[in-house]
């Protein structure tokens, strides 16, 4: 018999793989066995996504949108299960979110920044609360405040 | 490169814990869009920014030698698939995949069961990687990644598991399925020929976005745990229903481990389950943990090829029986590791 996966040697190992309670078993040659059975320690589901992706793809209208950074369509991304680099994420935000959503459960980051984006969160903040203030002096007509408060605005927002 | 074998002091259920993130470039297209110049500029930002690592260039890689690698689980087999240039950076028990599906996959291998260490580890290189590069980042989806399964922390964290008395009490697919239901995955390492080979899992969380480092890492922790006492138990009522028949079948194993002229990788795997469990019941003695954890590694195929130059299968299994032989003998006054 000849193995299930490269279809060239002779299968010398019945291979079955449990993931989640669920079996698959195939008939392999040595050397495919030996890769599959280390495969999974880094093995991430990756087909399971791309079935994912074009569950909510072809619900969706065709779009012509290209990635600027890489060229990839969001059709390209749906097919492969992998998305085209960084900017892809914001350019097919809308179209990626739902399956994102049904993947992980919700869509809204916990955990660790890179440290430029805690600083923006904090500039942020820091706008918020000088706005805040600002309405507060026009509001008591402190006009000589909000003078400041306004160009101290608009040195943070650049 | 192996330390994380050794020094296990948990050594019954857990061998080693891994936790790895995934990182990449905010300017760079991920892997499946990347052409030769991007990923050696890749390849030479993340070097200079970590310059006292040691850097494998894999591009170049003998391809027995860079099998060897997998074997040993510091890098996955699709690493070895990769068209681009690629490389591995390793400083102690950290190792840096560079190129594989993301840019960087910064892994920290520890042995037994310590999340702490391995987070602790792998976050201060990511934090010194973040320093000096534009990691990509979105304020909804958290660290960007070629694969949207790992958006989020990008950290996937896991353990690799010895549960040989689930496995023999048919157990052990339940656990896989309520764990499947909490977001947890539960996977078979070496899981040719048959459920009782080798025994052993590894346990991963499977969300990455919408919970922290933190409280994945405390609840995999607690989950382990759980599991750890559900084998504890399934232990003492196997040995009590049959200890002589367990003692048997363990001693066997351990015999043939001890006398075989050759010895296939299934067999030697499904020796190891049963001389590894007869170690945990206490019915072996003149074996230790470290040993039969650094046997599994020395002797799947590449590995043996590399050390001994043998190529043909046939004459592997009469390399792979002696060193078998050899590592046993080398143990026969150790006594059992009670800890």
């Amino acid at each position: 018999m000849l193995c299930d996966k490269c279809k060239k040697r002779n299968a010398t190992v019945l291979y079955k793989q449990t993931v989640n309670g669920v079996s698959e078993q195939m008939a392999l040659c040595s050397e495919c066995a030996n890769q599959m059975s280390i495969g999974g320690l880094f093995d991430d589901d990756f087909n399971f996504f791309g079935s994912l992706f074009k569950g909510s793809g072809s619900a969706l209208p065709s779009e012509d949108k290209v990635c600027t950074l890489c060229g990839s369509t969001f059709e390209q991304i749906a097919r492969d299960g992998k998305v085209g680099c960084a900017k892809c994420y914001e350019i097919f935000e809308d179209r990626l979110r739902p399956s994102i959503e049904r993947l992980h459960g919700r869509v809204e980051h916990i955990g660790r920044k890179p440290k430029g984006s805690v600083q923006r969160d904090e500039k942020q903040e820091k706008l918020k609360e000088l706005k805040e203030q600002l309405a507060a002096s026009i509001e008591k007509e402190n006009f000589e405040e909000a003078a400041k408060l306004r160009d101290e605005i608009r040195g943070l927002e650049g | 490169m192996e330390t994380y074998i050794e020094k296990n002091n948990q050594a019954q259920y857990v061998l080693s814990t891994r936790v790895r993130f995934a990182r990449n470039i905010a300017d760079y297209p991920f892997a499946s869009r990347m052409d030769q110049t991007s990923a050696r500029e890749i390849i030479e930002k993340v070097q200079g920014v970590l310059p006292d690592f040691d850097y494998i260039d894999f591009q170049s890689l003998d391809p027995v030698q860079a099998r060897s690698y997998v074997e040993k689980h510091f890098v996955s087999p699709n690493f070895l698939t990769v068209r681009v240039p690629h490389g591995l950076l390793t400083k102690d028990d950290l190792y840096i995949m560079l190129c594989e599906e993301d840019h960087m996959r910064v892994q920290c291998i520890v042995p037994g069961l310590d999340f702490d260490q391995a987070f602790k580890r792998a976050s201060a290189v990511c934090d010194t990687l973040e320093d000096k590069l534009n990691i990509a980042y979105h304020e909804k989806f958290g660290y960007l990644t070629h694969c949207p399964t790992n958006l989020g922390t990008g950290m996937r964290a896991s353990v690799m598991m010895f549960l040989p008395a689930l496995t023999f009490s048919g157990a052990i697919r339940k656990i896989s399925q309520q764990l499947s239901k909490m977001g947890l995955t539960m996977r078979g390492i070496y899981g040719e020929g048959s459920e009782e080979s080798g025994c052993l899992y590894q346990v991963s969380n499977q969300i990455t976005l919408g919970i922290s480092e933190e409280d994945t890492l405390s609840k995999l922790k607690e989950i382990v745990d759980t599991i750890i006492e559900n084998e504890k138990r399934a232990q003492k009522a196997l040995d009590a229903q049959n200890h002589d028949k367990l003692h048997d079948i363990t001693s066997r194993a351990l015999g043939t481990m001890k006398y075989a002229m050759t010895m296939s990788s299934e067999e030697f795997m499904s020796l190891y389950g049963k001389v590894r469990f007869g170690l945990n019941i206490g019915c072996l003695q003149d074996v230790c943990y470290e040993t039969l954890d650094k046997l599994s590694v020395a002797v799947q195929p590449a590995t043996i090829s590399l050390d001994s130059a043998v190529q043909d299968a046939a004459l592997r299994d009469k390399v792979r029986a002696e060193k078998v032989r050899n590592a046993l003998c080398g143990d026969c006054s150790l006594g059992h590791s009670d800890t």
